[in-house]
């Protein structure tokens, strides 16, 4: 240890360069899972977030609630199939409304409050109680609409009364309302009194059983629909694999980058600094020590990138929090760091090797030290 | 109990046609404080001896004994705790860790294998420096200093651990003559001053009478002894 923090402190600029490579490294990685974890949520946090445990669609949409109407005798069977606790309907449109005098998208999602079709947790206020009230959640890329206020679609004023996190539709704020005033708003768009079919249905399955076998029961009895257990509808949601998987590759050529950026930096460091690893050996300290004191280097270099990128991208989330609200999430982040730390030992294995191949007797010949 | 006592020992680098003999069976004892200077020209076996002797290299055949202590059968592990707490060694070139100052070159030896470098260490360190004509310079680098200044803090680094052997190799092969001589007086002086037993590789003739006694090494094989011919300072 006293050797490793002796050269750190003589080789100052070149540690804290690797550290600071390091750094920057991280905050590409923390920046883009914030950003890519406000994007998945605001696409899957509707369904994500919902109270109920199954899901189910028209066979024709392929899974895509946009795709989805649900024929009104579907409700009463699967309301009448066994181990269904409740049904709700969910009617999801998308409606331009008002707000404090400004237009916005506004994605309606009309259900029974007190039935599945609602965020299983509320942040703050209450539940829709009736006509005229709705529960708001934005993605973290709208500006937040807060209890109190008013959002007008197709001539109705809804008030919210509640907030939800990470319970928003398409990205979009989402805006949780009765299944009655979902229909008014979709008629007063038509101009007729159209028949409003919901997109989905929400089923809560009795206590004790699995909503997987639930939701493959519903839909061998049923004919006409797809259900699916809640988790197995969110990975269904069109755009989301995609999504993932791209920010997956930059995740893991970010991870290389690491790996090979502190790899090379420690070999040549141990190339560099040979004769002295040889006098070391010669004098009597054991290959161990030498090797830990590497160790102790990479743990302290990576490490030290880490915080510093862990805090700086900490603060420029919250510099940006207007433009897309993204934040650290703390089990990933404290993940990715242990992650990148880890791979920084790993990646050392080239200098600890070299290490462990050096040969004391070196020392003896003329020239080597 | 003598310093160091070889018996028989034998070195041999290659296999079949392509051997050389380093050291052919080799006896050589050195009492404690003695003071033995080896001599021989280049490739006759005197850095050879001098690893073996450090367990630093590993003989063929035949016993090394350090302070009654059989060090051929030594693992690495063992051998390096050898060389830290039993043998001092400087080396023929400017052996110094570039990026430690003076005063951590000494101390490092007692940074590993589990000890502490305690007020005690970090005063011998510095009387040792003082000693050495170094008190000034301790905190200065390796490139801050010339190259007499580096051979008397290798100096100070082997005895750093109070040694019973100290093992020197060619200590004046990159000093000028009055340099040499400096560094020639010193290690004679910290050395007899200790009580320590010590062998001095070299082919300087300038270093010869600063030994208790003169051998000679040729093609691996050590010649009768000879008193030391000179007396220093």
């Amino acid at each position: 240890m006293y050797v490793a923090f002796k050269e750190i402190r003589r080789s100052l600029g070149r540690f804290t360069l690797l550290s600071l490579a390091v750094a920057l490294l991280v905050i590409l990685l923390l920046f883009f899972q914030a950003v890519a974890g406000t994007l998945t949520s605001g696409l899957t946090g509707g369904l994500e977030s919902s109270s109920a445990d199954v899901l189910v669609y028209d066979v024709r949409a392929r899974l895509n609630p946009a795709n989805s109407l649900i024929p009104a005798p579907v409700i009463t069977q699967v309301s009448e199939s066994p181990d269904v606790a409740a049904v709700s309907p969910i009617g999801l449109s998308v409606f331009t409304g008002t707000t404090d005098g400004d237009e916005i998208d506004v994605q309606l999602v009309g259900g029974d409050p007190t039935g599945p079709s609602v965020p299983a947790e509320i942040a703050d206020g209450r539940l829709p109680q009736g006509p005229g009230e709705g529960l708001f959640s934005g993605s973290g890329f709208d500006n937040p609409i807060e209890i109190g206020q008013t959002v007008s679609v197709e001539g109705i004023d809804f008030e919210v009364v509640g907030t939800a996190d990470d319970a928003a539709f398409n990205l979009l704020p989402t805006l949780y309302v009765t299944f009655e005033d979902f229909t008014s708003a979709s008629q007063n768009r038509a101009g007729i009194p159209i028949e409003v079919a919901p997109s989905l249905l929400g089923v809560i399955v009795v206590d004790g059983a699995d909503p997987a076998e639930v939701a493959e029961q519903l839909t061998q009895s049923i004919v006409g629909i797809e259900a699916l257990e809640r988790p197995a509808a969110v990975d269904a949601l069109p755009g989301v694999g995609q999504i993932t998987q791209s920010f997956n590759i930059l995740y893991v050529l970010l991870y290389i980058v690491v790996a090979i950026v502190t790899g090379v930096f420690f070999l040549i460091l141990t190339v560099q600094k040979q004769d002295a690893l040889v006098l070391l050996r010669a004098i009597g300290t054991g290959s161990r020590d030498v090797v830990t004191s590497v160790l102790i280097q990479v743990l302290v270099v990576v490490g030290a990138g880490a915080v510093i990128g862990t805090v700086v991208t900490a603060g420029l989330l919250q510099l940006t929090r207007d433009v897309f609200g993204a934040s650290l999430d703390s089990t990933t982040t404290t993940l990715s760091v242990a992650a990148i730390v880890v791979l920084g030992l790993l990646a050392s294995v080239g200098a600890v090797r070299r290490v462990l191949a050096i040969d004391p007797m070196q020392a003896t010949r003329s020239g080597a030290i | 109990m003598p310093a160091l006592e070889m018996s028989q020992v034998r070195k041999v680098y290659g296999a079949d046609d392509q051997q050389v003999v380093a050291l052919n069976d080799v006896d050589l004892t050195v009492d404690d404080d003695e003071m033995l200077i080896l001599v021989g020209p280049s490739g006759s076996g005197k850095t050879t001896l001098l690893t073996v002797a450090g367990a630093l290299l590993r003989p063929t055949s035949g016993s090394v004994k350090v302070g009654g202590v059989e060090i051929t059968d030594l693992d690495d592990k063992e051998a390096a705790r050898f060389r830290r707490d039993q043998v001092g060694f400087v080396f023929q070139s400017v052996n110094l860790v570039p990026f430690l100052t003076a005063r951590e070159n000494l101390l490092v030896v007692r940074q590993f294998g589990g000890s502490k470098i305690d007020g005690a260490a970090k005063k011998r360190a510095d009387q040792l420096l003082d000693e050495l004509g170094l008190g000034g310079r301790g905190d200065n680098l390796p490139s801050q200093l010339s190259g007499g200044q580096k051979q008397r803090v290798a100096i100070g680094r082997a005895l750093m651990n109070e040694p019973p052997l100290v093992l020197v190799d060619e200590p004046t092969s990159a000093l000028d003559s009055e340099l040499g001589k400096q560094v020639m007086d010193l290690l004679r002086s910290e050395i007899k001053g200790r009580g320590v037993a010590a062998i001095i590789v070299t082919h300087d003739d300038r270093v010869l009478g600063y030994g208790d006694r003169q051998v000679q090494m040729v093609d691996g094989v050590l010649s009768s002894a000879a008193p030391a011919t000179a007396t220093t300072t």
